[in-house]
């Protein structure tokens, strides 16, 4: 029924979109098409606008730069413009198709003091895109980070609407999801764990990133598979015109990267490397033998691109990051990811643009002791390998169609286990196959000028593949047999439709109202018993036994600028409906376990709540406010007696407030605070006695709350002297992490007295006190 | 195992960092008392234990109450054994020794209330020798990694809980207990199995009971003691942890096989 409803109106609008198209077909029509690109450096401007004051109307260029507008002959005014840069206009007498690419230059660089006002593009009323924000790598570096670090999902943590998963964790919760419903893409490929440290910093090193986007809700019908959000991360491609080095000294690690062209304005290259000394960290503590340990982590990026010629561009990335821990022989730990992305852009025309991708993941890990009494060695992997074709089609001025398909071969290696102290201990998880498809159409289409639609679709497959064991379980979740599969034979194949849809309607030049509906589905997922998420959790299939998660989300908003667009607000509100949620039994085995499908249990979730934003992205203070009110709750029937409780990520009120103040020419300020409900948490009510001890009795999953939490973090950054005219330009950043010093619960728990067993103290684990740092960053 | 790896974690983690300090916290109270059980049935000839307690509010930092004035019996299907209540709360049988393949059900009476718990004695494994090898001194105490040798059975799925004793007397808390699953040996011989680090010292004498236990006795002891060791990055959310006595009661009955094995300390 449902799907029947939406052929309809997906018809109802194709129609309009070839009605539009024969209505204009009487004028003679003509193409513009190019990339905009940075006047200094010649990277792509994702998202770069054109706009045509003659028709009120105009197109952003997508993820490679690529813009294409159709327009009937004439004379018009073609104005280019891109966020933080100066805007050009251009003067066409369209009679012809034509080819333009655009350099726009910084606005900083453009004039000699700082910017109090600057032409602001609308595009965030005007577009129909909503629940989503980009942030510039730029506006990300200026908060004020832990240990001088910049970090892109701490800011990403920063946004209404997004939850982190605990103090100085690497996850994060969108509107009311779990941390393994973000999907996070860094250059098309899927980054599995994007912890360093146990979560303390993010693996995307800042110098080698672009830009960030986080879909929280309406993500277009070219990206699936995961239900709450999709944070898209794309790399720098390097610049083409001249040579440029850059990094910095911080506080645990250091950075250089380099960049530049391999053929000047066609071919450039980046390559970007992080490390830590983390090391260091272990000469506090108070324990001699820790010292002599090992404890770093790095990354590692590269870029190649080329363009062979104006119809085809060549991409290269790759990303390799690792975490590695040992104490002398007794434990060895390393854990990271790695990425390969080769993308092809070709130009059919004008108006038709494609990519072709191929992507490749990898996460691992593995665990030691060469120790003789727990001699060990253990390790894990996921793996994925993928294909995609996309296609953006500039019909007409009205309508973009984009359109595609995608697979992606999946891997699970859960893990392998060998002690040998004496007893050869050994337990191998078989691995296990599993193909991903999807097939997708969207389409941007004006329908009557105010009103504007996206709609799209998106039809997805998973199916398990053999050689595979499948366990059958009992209705009491106990496994009475196995079913063996042979290499290569389908064995369950699950498929559904995703619809996705979004209009703006115009209320003004600076008010819109938005809506929008998404459909997703999730076929992996991790297995995770902790809040904060670790190194070792694995990721899982869908199977016979685990049915893929779905979730509808309805969100409405009001979009207002103010100030000549300066100042951008919104107010969104929410509801998601979530199906085939996972939890898992209490004491649930998820290491190491075979059989890892019986302790899961199956319920659902949903979650509400409205997300405040006031964003100022330029001038001499510039940040944001954003305030959520949310709540998320789930229910399971073999969980907490059937009864609703609150999801461990529900925290009534978050605000978030950063600025960034520059003082004069030479000295900026900023500051970031934070203020959460307090987690969720399970407290006892009774105790009990047994084997001389005592044991907590439980009634209400996550029945109390943690205190409140805040936070004031506070930065200051000297820039070099414009007068000083030599290459090498150095600037320092002082920041103080916590500078209040409020000691956050980060858990709580219960300790017998060590006098009187009997007696249960009571204490709370805080993370981080006030932590000063400071961050020589230079570029040359 | 997974204890060492979460403690080294955790080490890692907060080696620098963290600070624990005392909170306040209002709990709430649980509205009703239960009936708590820890019972045992060997296969030696001795005295059998059912201890009975009810619950407490969990801040109320005292003992828990004894269950006086108890009505406790045991049964193996022919023969029932009355227990008899020696100090309040403790109840024992009269010397008897338990047979293996039996079903044993221990029943109580109190306040009005019927509870029973049932468990089958399981054969025992054969454990030939003990050995403690000196690791390093901490603290001033001299640590041991103690392990066992042994046949396993060839039946699968086997459990059994390893209770130390010092001189003649017996380690009660379960931090000291060990667990052993025949999954991935089933049948193998045990040779130097390590069963853990023990802080001991030279001339004492080491004794290992060797229970054979259920799974379910096996999960409940496992669950005491991750229950007993929460630790906030990676144990799930805190649950109750399930026992085998009916009608709500908490606790454990279980019947074992014995065999044991000793040892001095070098």
């Amino acid at each position: 029924m449902k799907t029947k409803l939406f052929l309809l109106i997906g018809l109802f609008l194709m129609s309009g979109l070839i009605q539009a198209g024969d209505t204009e077909n009487p004028v003679k029509k003509y193409s513009i098409s190019g990339y905009i690109k940075d006047k200094n450096t010649g990277e792509m401007l994702i998202g770069g606008g054109v706009y045509v004051p003659e028709i009120k109307s105009g197109v952003a260029a997508n993820v490679y730069g690529f813009y294409s507008l159709s327009l009937p002959e004439g004379d018009y005014n073609f104005v280019y413009s891109y966020v933080g840069y100066a805007s050009v206009e251009k003067k066409i007498h369209l009679d012809k198709n034509m080819q333009l690419d655009m350099e726009l230059q910084l606005q900083e660089k453009l004039m000699n003091e700082v910017v109090i006002s600057e032409n602001k593009s609308d595009e965030n009323v005007k577009k129909t895109e909503m629940s989503s924000v980009a942030l510039n790598v730029d506006a990300i570096r200026s908060i004020p980070a832990l240990l001088g670090e910049t970090d892109l999902i701490k800011a990403i943590q920063l946004l209404p609407g997004v939850q982190t998963a605990g103090e100085g964790s690497s996850g994060f919760n969108v509107r009311g999801g779990s941390t393994d419903q973000n999907l996070v893409l860094l250059d098309e490929a899927a980054v599995y764990n994007a912890s360093h440290l146990m979560g303390f910093f993010s693996v995307f090193n800042p110098d080698a990133i672009k830009d960030v986007k986080l879909y929280k809700g309406d993500i277009p019908s070219e990206y699936g598979g995961r239900l709450a959000s999709l944070l898209d991360i794309r790399m720098k491609d390097g610049n083409k015109k001249e040579y440029k080095a850059s990094g910095g000294i911080g506080t645990i690690s250091s950075r250089l990267t380099f960049e530049g062209p391999i053929i000047r304005d066609k071919s450039s290259f980046v390559v970007s490397a992080r490390r830590t000394y983390a090391d260091v960290f272990l000469k506090f503590a108070n324990d001699t033998n820790l010292r002599k340990n090992r404890l770093y982590f790095y990354d590692l990026n590269l870029k190649f691109n080329y363009d062979i010629d104006r119809k085809n561009r060549i991409f290269i990335s790759s990303y390799l990051g690792k975490d590695y821990f040992r104490f002398g022989d007794a434990f060895r730990f390393a854990w990271g990811n790695n990425t390969e992305t080769v993308r092809w852009n070709h130009v059919f025309n004008d108006k038709l643009f494609s990519n072709f991708t191929f992507v490749f993941s990898n996460y691992s890990y593995l665990l030691g002791s060469g120790q003789s009494a727990f001699k060990f060695d253990w390790d894990s992997y996921l793996r994925d390998v993928g294909v995609k074709a996309d296609f953006t089609w500039y019909l007409n001025t009205k309508n973009t169609l984009r359109y595609g398909l995608t697979s992606t071969y999946h891997r699970f290696f859960p893990g392998e286990f060998v002690s040998n102290s004496g007893t050869e201990v050994k337990l191998t998880l078989p691995y296990s196959n599993a193909l991903e498809h999807a097939v997708f159409i969207g389409n941007e289409q004006t329908l009557l000028n105010p009103l504007t639609v996206n709609y799209g679709i998106r039809f997805s497959a998973f199916q398990n593949v053999g050689k595979g064991t499948s366990y059958n379980y009992n209705d009491k979740f106990e496994s009475i047999d196995s079913t063996t599969y042979k290499s290569g034979e389908v064995y369950n194949t699950y498929t559904g439709l995703e619809p996705r849809a979004s209009a703006s309607y115009i209320l003004g030049e600076t008010s819109s109202l938005k809506a929008s509906y998404s459909r997703t589905r999730q076929y992996i997922q991790l297995a995770s018993n902790s809040t904060v998420g670790s190194p070792i959790d694995i990721w899982y299939p869908a199977s016979p036994n685990v049915k893929p998660q779905i979730s509808d989300q309805v969100a409405v908003g009001y979009f207002r600028n103010f100030k000549k667009n300066v100042i951008e607000t919104s107010v969104e509100m929410y509801y998601k409906n979530m199906k085939n949620q996972i939890d898992f039994k209490d004491f649930a085995n998820l290491i190491l376990n075979p059989k890892l499908e019986g302790e899961l249990r199956f319920g659902k979730a949903w979650s509400y709540g409205a997300e405040l934003l006031i964003r100022k992205a330029s001038g001499k203070l510039n940040g944001w406010v954003g305030y959520t009110i949310s709540r998320s709750e789930r229910q399971f029937d073999d969980i907490n007696n059937g009864d609703v409780y609150l999801s461990n990520y529900d925290k009534t009120h978050n605000v978030s407030v950063v600025a960034n103040y520059k003082i004069s020419k030479r000295v900026e300020a900023s500051l970031c605070w934070v203020y959460i409900t307090g987690s969720p948490i399970t407290l006892p009510t009774g105790r009990f006695e047994f084997a001389g001890i005592v044991m907590p009795v439980y009634t209400e999953r996550n029945g109390a709350r943690m205190p409140d939490y805040h936070r004031l973090d506070l930065g200051v950054t000297l820039k070099p002297s414009e007068k000083n005219t030599h290459r090498w330009k150095g600037e320092w950043t002082f920041s103080v992490y916590n500078a209040y010093n409020r000691k956050n619960a980060y858990s709580i728990f219960f300790e017998a007295d060590k006098a009187d067993p009997y007696l249960m103290k009571s204490f709370k684990l805080s993370m981080f006190p006030i932590i000063p740092a400071i961050t020589y960053n230079f570029k040359f | 195992m997974k204890k060492i790896l979460y403690s080294a974690l955790l080490l890692i983690a907060l080696a620098s960092v963290a600070c624990k300090e005392a909170i306040d916290l209002n709990l709430e109270d649980e509205k009703y008392s239960r009936l708590v059980v820890e019972g045992n049935v060997t296969d030696q000839y001795t005295r059998h234990t059912v201890l009975l307690t009810s619950t407490s509010p969990y801040d109320q930092n005292v003992a828990c109450p004894k269950a006086s004035g108890a009505t406790v019996s045991l049964n193996d299907g022919t023969s029932t054994w009355a227990l008899t209540e020696t100090e309040p709360g403790v109840y024992m049988t009269d010397s008897m020794a338990g047979e293996i393949g039996k079903t044993y059900t221990l029943s109580i009476q109190y306040k009005g209330e019927s509870f029973s718990a049932i468990s089958v004695m399981k054969p025992s494994m054969t454990i030939d020798s003990l050995t403690a090898n000196y690791l390093f001194t901490a603290d001033n105490m001299l640590h041991y990694e103690v392990q066992i040798s042994g046949q396993d059975n060839p039946i699968e799925e086997e459990y059994f809980l390893g209770i130390p004793s010092l001189n003649g007397e017996k380690f009660n808390e379960i931090y000291f207990w060990c667990l052993y699953s025949d999954q991935m040996t089933n049948g193998t011989y045990l040779k130097n199995y390590s069963l853990g680090v023990y802080e001991l010292f030279p001339g004492l004498i080491l004794k290992i009971e060797w229970q054979s236990i259920s799974k379910e006795y096996f999960d409940f002891i496992y669950q005491l003691m991750m229950n007993s060791y929460q630790d906030p990055m990676f144990s799930g959310p805190p649950a109750n942890v399930k026992g085998n006595i009916s009608n709500g009661a908490l606790g454990y009955f279980s019947a074992s096989a014995v065999t044991s094995v000793e040892k001095i300390i070098p």
